[in-house]
């Protein structure tokens, strides 16, 4: 029999087989060789990324260090996503021109609103690129299958570079202010109503409507240039959307209100978890029952059903971790999807890299790091040239 | 049973982890099977409507009657500005969609050059363009410009024109009227500096335009001239020593088939004191607008083609060393004739003696990305090209001849164009490298034009590769304007429909 103290011994050294494959994808992804500015940027941030991988790694605080990486990761997306339509368009406003160009770039929202569409009539009723372009219809499309088959409603914590933004506010105050910790089931399944809603009338009207009326990141990426009294609509119902639910209703109520009851693509990430190979499984007879999980879940995931019956959260769950770091008994763990029950990890500290719970942060880092590295570097670059006074 | 499936569970999700690396590595690839095995488009409602017909007009015909020249005016001497290559048509879309108009028909207008050095407010400062639209043959209308002493010509009187919409950089609204002016009404103007294009739709409610939509034939005159806003319809006056009064202020036209521009816009009349008259391109929707060339054609253009590949010289290794040569020229010998191990050996002895040579270092970049190619695991290939894009950026540093910018600027291009753009993104730099290598090969005489238009192509598949549909097609009717093509590049334009036929020996 191994003691402990050995066994933890084992399993650090162990750990250091996906660190090293971890600080090789960083590299090969984010380090850009040539000189000046741009190497220093895709440095500091390859540092940044090996630190938090590692600190996820050896602490087992997944979820507090997920939660810095992707506040940072929405933080640094906005700047260069601005900077680079200006430079390909010209402005940051959405303009006619842009659309007879197909020059909006495809956010993954719209894929829910579009896929049905386009599975039918083989038509995106989007004006974006096929190909050739970051955020072409056909990049995104394949990116979000890929992460899909893995991460399920993973990519909502994981990969999504609009949701760091409420994990942020969400995180501003102490004190939950208003609590909706045990919600009415119709707010809990309003986002699939908005889907159907959206999938329905962008269907019959051939137009994302989402994209035209409701989005609440509008204001931080493209809006539309405000011609006429639509736009001018538009662009009121877009401030009040970042404010309300991005801003305010997570810092009194700290959920991620837009994700869980507003977003299309979060509801059809809950469909579509199904398929994934992850989920989060709560060891019913180990639990307590103090319902500390239902208080911290970001995405009102989490119901007295959950641990009481069924063993795991519910479909909308996001992956994100802040259950399992917070559950005092240790009943709570990432696991396989077809698994119906929780399973005891296997104690042999060798096969500790072959259990979810370090094969799920592992590949959805994966995901992060690689999408990551196309605008964070860059974000950091210009934050060097305007802290050395060179931005122009 | 519950283990098997416990150990399916867990490799899968071991592969599924490796695997994403690589899908990333390869995004490009799974694209491009995707496109083929599911092919999908943006709606046409958003993008304007399918194109119904596209007319190229010849690249560097922006000089009028063949003696107008720009503006001597630095904001109005960029080149290409006054150069029409292309107009497009679209068919008409009856429920726009994220636009302000919900029946319209839009018409592309793409041009050589592209500039706004006074922030005109539709995005380009020059030109002024007219497009006098005839949708009755010769049933009414006018053969008169629209405004008396602008352009100074004249219309066929079989297709007199109806309506006119006036385009200036200027003004985000064009005007367009009627030829008695009983409509009046402006339309958007929208452009793109990056694919060189205008675009105008025209609201075909309420304006008398709504017969287009019955799919009649359509006759469109498209006249291009320098912006002045003092100049009588804005069209300025160019004037050169002894030029008579009646030359026409167009710098270009898009003329018919088989009509030739210089002579047309010449065909003014001193005697009779009448201008020059033009011809419409007529859009006639009941035809097939298909560009495409005939198939024998295309046979005998790819004959020709394969006939040149096989009539490339080919050398012995033991020929080259006989020759003589020495230091850069040996090793450009050893790598046009694919000697790669040789020439790397060789452009190593010159960077050994001599490490700034623009030369040696440009080749050396190319061999590097090319053992990047070869090279055994996708880590190391990945760094050999990024090492290769070091050496081009050192390389950038030290060429100042132009043959040295132009060895740098084909090497680095033709890098760009073959490796994965899902992981280096380099096509629109590779582009840009064949453009400018175009540009210097242009200013070259002798064979280097045919240079020229391989440079082109090269960088008109970039931009597609970049999505750049439109800036790539620049590129190909800037190829197909030169006459002295090489077989191979001839079959490429035609496989893209920007060449109709084999030269006729
Ligand atoms: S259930 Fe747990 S892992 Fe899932 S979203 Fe809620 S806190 Fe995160």
């Amino acid at each position: 029999m191994l003691t402990k103290n050995k066994t933890n011994l084992i399993e650090y050294i162990v750990k250091i087989i996906p660190m090293a494959i971890m600080m090789w994808i960083i590299y090969f992804f984010t380090i850009d060789p040539h000189n000046g500015l741009a190497t220093a940027a895709s440095w500091i941030y390859g540092l940044y990324l090996c630190c938090l991988y590692a600190l996820m790694l050896f602490t087992k605080r997944t979820a507090l260090y997920r939660r810095i990486f992707f506040i940072s990761f929405a933080l640094m997306f906005f700047p260069t996503f601005i900077i680079n339509l200006i430079e390909t368009r010209g402005r940051m406003g959405l303009s006619e021109a842009d659309i007879v160009n197909t020059e909006t770039p495809f956010c993954h929202i719209v894929i829910p609103i579009t896929v049905i569409q386009a599975a039918l009539s083989k038509t995106i009723i989007f004006p974006a690129r096929l190909s050739g372009h970051y955020a072409s219809i056909y990049s995104m499309l394949t990116i979000w299958l890929a992460t899909s088959i893995v991460l399920g409603r993973g990519w909502c914590s994981w990969v999504c570079f609009y949701g760091g933004w409420e994990e942020g506010t969400s995180r501003l105050s102490k004190k939950k202010r208003l609590n909706i910790d045990k919600p009415p089931e119709q707010l809990r399944t309003f986002n699939y109503a908005m889907l159907l809603f959206l999938v329905l009338v962008s269907g019959v009207t051939v137009s994302s409507i989402y994209c035209e009326w409701f989005c609440p990141f509008k204001l931080v990426t493209e809006y539309s240039e405000i011609t006429d009294f639509k736009s001018y609509l538009a662009t009121i119902i877009f401030i009040c959307a970042f404010f309300g639910l991005v801003v305010v209703m997570p810092f009194l109520t700290k959920k991620r209100f837009q994700c869980s009851i507003f977003c299309p693509f979060g509801a059809f990430q809950s469909i579509v978890d199904y398929i994934s190979i992850y989920r989060v499984s709560i060891d019913t007879d180990k639990c307590k029952k103090c319902g500390k999980c239902i208080s911290i879940c970001p995405t009102l995931s989490m119901t007295e059903a959950c641990y009481k019956e069924t063993g795991h959260p519910l479909r909308s769950c996001t992956k994100c971790g802040e259950c399992i770091d917070s559950c005092q008994a240790g009943a709570i763990s990432y696991d396989f999807n077809h698994r119906k029950r929780a399973r005891k990890e296997s104690s042999n500290p060798f096969m500790i890299l072959l259990s979810p719970s370090i094969l799920l942060p592992f590949s959805a880092f994966i995901f992060s790091v690689i999408i990551s590295s196309s605008f964070a570097p860059s974000t950091i670059k210009l934050a060097m040239m305007a802290l050395s006074g060179g931005i122009k | 049973m519950k283990k098997v499936r416990n150990i399916i569970t867990v490799l899968l999700a071991v592969v599924a982890a490796a695997s994403i690396p690589y899908f990333f590595i390869n995004q490009e690839s799974i694209i491009s099977y995707l496109q083929r095995v599911f092919p999908l488009k943006v709606d046409e409602r958003y993008t304007g409507g399918d194109i119904s017909a596209e007319f190229i007009d010849p690249y560097g015909d922006d000089n009028g009657d063949g003696s107008l020249s720009y503006p001597a005016y630095e904001q109005w001497s960029t080149e290409g500005t006054l150069d029409l290559l292309k107009f497009t048509i679209h068919k008409p879309v009856t429920d726009g969609k994220w636009t302000s108009l919900r029946v319209f028909q839009q018409l592309d207008l793409c041009l050589a050059g592209f500039s706004n050095p006074l922030s005109g407010a539709a995005g380009f400062s020059n030109p002024v363009i007219n497009i006098y639209i005839d949708i009755d043959g010769s049933a009414g209308g006018s053969t008169k410009t629209a405004k008396s002493r602008a352009e100074l010509v004249s219309f066929s009187p079989l297709a007199p024109w109806d309506f006119v919409v006036s385009i200036n950089g200027f003004s985000q609204k064009a005007d367009l009227s009627s030829f008695d002016g009983s409509y009046h009404s402006s339309v958007m103007v929208y452009s793109s500096p990056s694919e060189n294009s205008i675009y105008i739709r025209l609201p075909l409610e309420k304006n008398g335009l709504l017969p287009i939509m019955d799919g009649r034939k359509v006759s469109y005159y498209v006249v291009v001239g320098a912006y002045s806003q003092l100049a009588q319809g804005n069209f300025m006056n160019i004037k050169t020593r002894g030029s008579s009064r009646l030359r026409p202020r167009v710098f270009d036209y898009l003329s018919p088939d088989g009509v030739d521009q210089h002579k047309m816009l010449s065909s003014w009349n001193e005697t009779s004191r009448s201008y020059a008259e033009l011809k419409p391109v007529t859009w006639d929707p009941a035809q097939s607008e298909s560009n495409s060339i005939a198939n024998e054609e295309l046979e005998k253009l790819k004959n020709l083609a394969e006939k040149e590949l096989q009539s490339q010289p080919s050398k012995k290794l033991g020929e080259i060393s006989q020759e003589n040569l020495k230091g850069t020229a040996l090793l450009i010998e050893y790598f046009n004739y694919s000697y790669f191990k040789e020439a790397e050996s060789e452009a190593d002895k010159i960077l050994s003696e001599e490490p700034e040579n623009a030369i040696a270092l440009a080749y050396k970049g190319s061999i590097t990305a090319m053992n990047g190619g070869k090279a055994s695991s996708v880590i190391d290939s990945v760094n050999l090209v990024q090492k290769a894009y070091e050496i081009f950026d050192k390389t950038e540093e030290v060429a100042v001849t132009d043959e040295e910018k132009l060895t740098l600027y084909m090497n680095r291009g033709n890098v760009s164009k073959s490796i994965p753009e899902s992981v280096f993104l380099k096509s629109l730099s590779g582009a840009k490298d064949f453009e400018r290598a175009a540009q210097i090969f242009q200013t070259m005489d002798g064979e280097n034009s045919s240079k020229a238009a391989s440079a082109l192509i090269n960088a008109g598949e970039c931009y597609i590769r970049a999505g750049k549909n439109t800036a790539a097609e620049v590129c190909f009717i800037k190829a197909s304007s030169i006459s002295s093509l090489s077989a191979a590049d001839r079959y490429k334009l035609a496989l893209r429909g920007f060449i109709q036929t084999a030269p006729s020996n």
